[in-house]
């Protein structure tokens, strides 16, 4: 593992961080310096995600990364590691605590790949250990280092409403997800967009230039049992059981069918034995 | 000096106790040694109360009462009786060799027996050592049932016990002319008549136990709860057929009113029924505990309004356990509570689910103590509990069904509510239930309230005798199977439970020699490694679909022997000799506590 330490005037250094009023003076590194370079994308939310938000955070992510963006976040739970998974080869991870320093512990794992595949960024000395105040400033490194901040999930007081509020000081573009008028998670975003603090952003295709072909996936055709739930499936997520009801399959064929579907990608199991299309 | 046999418990295992009555001209003493607790002690009392009650006379002489063997605790209320027929026949009141006799009993105040603990594995205990005749308390009487080779007289007073012996000297062509010496006149009154006149002379057989073949009453077993109360649910119901099948531990998660509880109820209604050997296990332990009988009441066995039909009311219906023990300690229980032991050493909730199931509810609010102490019964299928005093192993081989909520607020994940919990909430609360535990239950399922459709549905559902008589085909299968490896292997040097009073026991009990649990596998859960290699052979596609699932599915690596022992019970359901595809597929399924990291 390389690690480097950047400071002001180094080559290396990000001069976009100089945009703020208090660069970081040192920046320890470790990883590929070359995600420095391209354009990036800062992703970023709340930690009290739901589903929704961690299948935007990913697709958004991944969407950036296959388009030549590199993606930026903070490394916390929820909307953060979201975004790192969509893509950990174009992504940069900004930490609160020393490179060394695994926080939160459940991400551990996340914070290696990322420091061998992508970037691990923090201003702070190896054993550091996190503090409530250095989360902020956190945020003003995540909002500095991209071109465009993207909020997928946030309620209206919270750590991402902190980095928005950096980046529009900065002049950073501000994109926040609509979500659910039902949802907490979705209570900051949707007051950023009413507040036309933000651009809506809903197409991410189109946001990222889209000049790369999606993908077309070599599908094959559907077994007629496999049409059968994906019909019962079209309309929402299901339980195994009322699954088990609409199809009159046995609960050991079924069982088998829908592990395979699974592998083959077709559908998504959810906590709770709920199964859904992909 | 008299000796009088009885019994002393150790383990699950009785010893000979020699009560030794001396009584010498002197000070009217009335000594006890041998290291009587104190309820022993205080049966001083209630001999003399009931032996003077029966209109005998307690000897104003100087006692003295050795329990030997000397150096080992006694404890309980079952040396009442020798006691007292020691003391009897010191004075001559009866007058037959007692070398082929043994007594149990705590005698009440007017001489009626009452129902003692341990009755069961005394008996046996007897049969091993060759006595020939045993008095138990007529409350009693039930367990006396299943042993065979000692004659059991199950009395109810202590008067009749002197009866007994009176026509006993009689019939041994031994008519004696002190026929009334034992009745003195100033008792008269309590004795309104010649004890002999009183009683038919076939004592002995009215007393005498007779035996109850096990097969006859082994149909008798029967459950209140049946899996066709149960709406829905059908992987629940699976799920649970599977763990029954293959004897895996379970776990069902779903939000409060899911049904967790009624499904695990159902479950002993769908296990494979008891062996002769595995009710006579559970019954001695339960005799021990004194919950025989008060188990099986709460159990599921009889309903109550059919109990007069079989039997006498009050008296215990059949005696011996015939349908598994269904336990559900508390989660408030205290870690002695569920291992055993304690200062009385008494077996505890693990012990008292032996062969059957243990239900743990809402797991994660046990102490982490309690949950930990499963480890080691769950591996072995005993319970070693080591004390200053003496060091004692229960058996302890169950099936764990264990039910939670998915989260502390409870419906996380479910249809019917929302979640307010906080990923890293969802997250402590899992962890609660630690890896190693984990690692030992081989089914999760996700089970969900039932909807009102569901409820309304008038779909038959499938009764659990049609699901038993599936799981006692898959059992068939593994039993034969492994006992063919053991011939192949030779690797078998467990000593197997030699309970059954047919095939006499080698191993010396009296010393304290505790039964070893059989180390033999019996189901695919207590499947070894290199039986795993032999058993759970792969095909190459299968191979495939279990390596393609550990990338995409995010499974662990501890889910791998279990999804291959689960595999092996769902093709032995199947029939299948061996593991196919489709029976990987289904077993993925039942591993939901791997796939989610949850509340990451």
């Amino acid at each position: 593992m390389a690690d480097f330490l950047l400071r002001i005037g180094d080559p290396n250094y990000p001069k976009s961080l100089l945009d703020l009023n208090n660069p970081p003076q040192k920046l320890y590194c470790r990883g590929n310096l070359e995600l420095l370079r391209k354009p990036a994308v800062a992703i970023v939310g709340t930690r009290n995600c739901t589903r929704y938000g961690v299948i935007c955070g990913q697709n958004i992510s991944k969407c950036a990364v296959e388009n030549g963006f590199a993606v930026v976040s903070g490394l916390a739970g929820g909307i953060d590691t979201s975004a790192h998974k969509g893509g950990i080869e174009a992504t940069i991870a900004v930490l609160g605590n020393g490179l060394d320093v695994y926080y939160p512990i459940s991400n551990k794992n996340l914070q290696e790949q990322i420091g061998r595949e992508g970037l691990l960024i923090t201003e702070y000395p190896n054993n550091f250990h996190a503090e409530n105040w250095t989360f902020p400033a956190r945020n003003r490194i995540v909002a500095a280092l991209s071109n465009a901040v993207i909020a997928v999930e946030a309620d209206i007081r919270s750590g991402t409403m902190i980095t928005v509020e950096i980046a529009a000081e900065i002049h950073r573009d501000i994109y926040a997800v609509p979500g659910s008028i039902l949802s907490n998670a979705s209570r900051g975003t949707n007051k950023l967009i009413r507040d036309n603090k933000a651009k809506i952003f809903d197409d991410a295709d189109a946001f990222f230039g889209g000049h790369i072909k999606k993908k077309t996936k070599q599908i094959e055709p559907f077994t007629f049992d496999e049409q059968k739930i994906i019909d019962v499936l079209q309309s929402d997520e299901v339980h195994f059981d009322e699954l088990v009801e609409k199809t009159d399959f046995g609960v050991a064929v079924l069982s088998n069918l829908l592990t395979t579907m699974e592998l083959k990608d077709l559908i998504e199991k959810l906590p709770g034995n709920l199964y859904v299309l992909k | 000096m008299q000796k009088i046999k009885s019994f002393g418990i150790f383990g699950v295992d009785g010893y000979i106790v020699d009560v030794e009555v001396d009584i010498t001209k002197g000070i009217p003493v009335y000594t006890l040694v041998g290291l009587p607790d104190s309820a022993i002690k205080e049966g001083k009392e209630r001999v003399k109360s009931a032996i003077t009650n029966i209109g005998l006379t307690f000897p104003n002489k100087n006692i003295v009462i050795n329990l030997a063997p000397a150096d080992k605790k006694k404890e309980g209320v079952c040396y009442d009786l020798p006691i007292a027929i020691g003391i009897m026949s010191s004075t001559g009141d009866i007058k037959c060799n007692m070398d082929d006799w043994a007594f149990i009993g705590e005698l009440s105040l007017n001489g009626d027996l009452r129902r003692v603990k341990g009755v069961l594995p005394s008996l046996i205990t007897a049969v091993d050592k060759g006595i020939k005749n045993a008095v138990i308390p007529m409350a009693n009487k039930e367990e006396a049932k299943f042993v065979s080779g000692i004659n059991v007289y199950a009395v109810p007073n202590l008067r009749d016990i002197y009866n007994m012996f009176r026509e006993l000297e009689i019939t041994n062509g031994n008519p004696t002319n002190t026929i009334y010496s034992g009745v003195r006149e100033h008792n008269k009154h309590n004795f309104s008549n010649n004890p002999l006149e009183n009683t038919n002379l076939s004592m002995i057989k009215r007393f005498l136990v007779s035996p109850v073949k096990f097969e006859d009453i082994k149909e008798k077993a029967r459950f209140a709860v049946d899996l066709k109360y149960i709406r829905g649910q059908y992987v629940a119901k699976r799920a649970l057929e599977i763990a029954s099948a293959g004897g895996h531990n379970i776990i069902l998660i779903g939000p409060p009113g899911s049904g967790k509880t009624m499904l695990a109820k159902c479950f002993s209604s769908i296990l494979p029924s008891m062996t002769f050997e595995e009710s006579l296990e559970s019954t001695k332990i339960h005799s021990i505990a004194g919950t025989l009988g008060v188990s099986e009441t709460l159990n599921t066995r009889l309903p109550p309004a059919e109990w007069k039909k079989e039997t006498d009311p009050g008296v215990e219906p059949l005696g011996i356990i015939l349908t598994r023990p269904f336990r559900s300690p508390h989660h408030t229980a205290s870690s002695v509570a569920l291992a055993g032991g304690g200062s009385a050493s008494k077996p505890g909730e693990i012990s008292l689910a032996h062969n059957g199931v243990l239900f743990l509810d809402e797991m994660p609010e046990y102490s982490r103590a309690c949950l930990e102490l499963l480890r080691q019964p769950l591996e072995d299928g005993q319970i070693t509990i080591s004390r200053a005093a003496a060091t004692v192993q229960y058996p302890a081989s169950f099936i764990l069904i264990a039910s939670m909520n998915p989260c502390p607020c409870g419906y996380f994940g479910s249809r019917t509510g929302k979640c307010v919990c906080s990923p890293t909430a969802i997250h402590k609360y899992i962890s609660k239930i630690s890896g190693p535990l984990l690692d030992r239950i081989d089914l999760h399922i996700e089970v969900d309230a039932v909807t009102y459709d569901d409820l309304s549905n008038t779909r038959l559902e499938e009764e659990s005798e049609v699901v038993r008589k599936r799981v006692e085909a898959a059992r068939n299968i593994q039993t034969t199977r492994y006992s063919g490896y053991y011939e192949h292997n030779n690797t078998y040097n467990g000593i197997q439970n030699k309970i059954s009073p047919d095939d006499s026991p080698t191993a010396d009990k009296s010393n304290g020699t505790i039964i070893e649990p059989s180390l033999k596998v019996h189901c695919n859960a207590q499947m070894t490694t290199p039986m795993m290699k032999e058993y759970c052979k792969l095909s190459p596609e299968c191979e495939k679909i279990l390596k393609n699932a550990f990338e995409k599915l995010n499974l662990s690596a501890r889910a791998y022997s279990r999804i291959l022992k689960v595999a092996r019970t769902i093709a032995d359901l199947d029939q299948c000799e061996n593991i196919e595809p489709k029976h990987i597929g289904d077993a993925i399924t039942y591993r939901s506590l791997d796939r989610f990291n949850r509340g990451k």
